[in-house]
């Protein structure tokens, strides 16, 4: 039996990019920063969680993100239509099998000037939720 | 326009978008001026140490790959010798407010201020250039420049105009 495709995000999904270094906020200015949204690669990891409780939210972080003693030390939330406001940027359903939850943010820039440009926007315009 | 403002000028071409014709007004320029005194200054130095002692904390976090478990590569030396220079050499520290220490995903480690009203930028060093970019309300400037040749005046104006302490 195929299993069902995930669901398109939409356009006022809750999305959570997961921030594994403390340096990458500032929790007493509720501030996110760019570095929050910084990758390597071609797409920003992000999280669905639309819905979810609170404990499920960090159990997801536990399984997916955490690594050793990279433990979540917050999040930055963010929609899908905030996303699309931002240059080129777009958010989609991972269809490649990582995890249920995990969806990308794409249409990086190729060129770094932009790209500092748009972590920069993207931090500006989510909303931090410390632990 | 004051001597360090007319030397960068005359000696860097930026590649980033300009920000509106009269921007540099006689208030920014008075401030600007008096870069080259504070960067040598013993007040400076003090600040400076501070700010070297916190890209030291940052490298010695991130000098492992997947320093935040996103596949990060490494924050290699260079990228911090560059740093490094960029403060001891352009960097107005006296003037405006302290930087936060920012690395990147891809190895590199560059500078990032926080205005009031959501008032962002960053400086980093890519290679032999300077990327900067700047985040002033509904208005955006990016660009670079080359390592050797310094900030743009723009960029300095920026700094002493929207991050003054």
């Amino acid at each position: 039996m195929q299993p069902e495709p995930y669901p398109d995000v939409t356009n006022d999904e809750i999305l959570s990019r997961v921030i594994t270094r403390s340096g990458d906020f500032a929790r007493t200015k509720g501030r996110v920063k760019a570095g929050a949204f910084k990758t390597n690669s071609q797409g920003i990891s992000i999280m669905r969680i639309e819905g979810l409780s609170e404990e499920k939210i960090r159990k997801l972080e536990r399984d997916h993100i955490e690594k050793g003693d990279r433990t979540a030390k917050a999040r930055a939330e963010i929609t899908k239509s905030i996303i699309r406001s931002i240059n080129s940027l777009d958010a989609i359903a991972d269809t490649n099998g990582s995890y249920p939850r995990h969806a990308s943010i794409i249409g990086l820039s190729i060129d770094s000037q932009q790209r500092e440009m748009e972590a920069t926007k993207l931090a500006e315009n989510s909303r931090l939720e410390a632990y | 326009m004051p001597a360090l403002l007319e030397n960068q000028s005359n000696r860097i071409r930026s590649t980033g978008s300009s920000l509106p014709r009269g921007f540099i007004n006689k208030e920014i320029d008075t401030k600007v001026s008096e870069v080259d005194d504070h960067i040598h200054s013993s007040v400076s130095n003090g600040q400076v140490r501070s700010i070297r002692n916190e890209i030291f904390d940052v490298y010695f976090e991130c000098n492992t790959d997947n320093w935040d478990s996103y596949d990060a590569k490494a924050v290699q030396k260079q990228s911090v010798q560059k740093l490094l220079f960029i403060l001891d050499n352009y960097i107005p520290v006296n003037l405006i407010t302290k930087p936060e220490i920012a690395p990147d995903p891809d190895g590199t480690i560059g500078f990032e201020w926080f205005g009031d009203k959501g008032y962002r930028m960053i400086i980093i060093p890519k290679g032999e250039k300077i990327l900067y970019a700047a985040l002033l309300g509904e208005r955006e400037f990016h660009g670079k420049s080359d390592l050797g040749e310094g900030l743009p005046p723009e960029v300095l104006n920026i700094l002493c105009y929207y991050f003054h302490k």
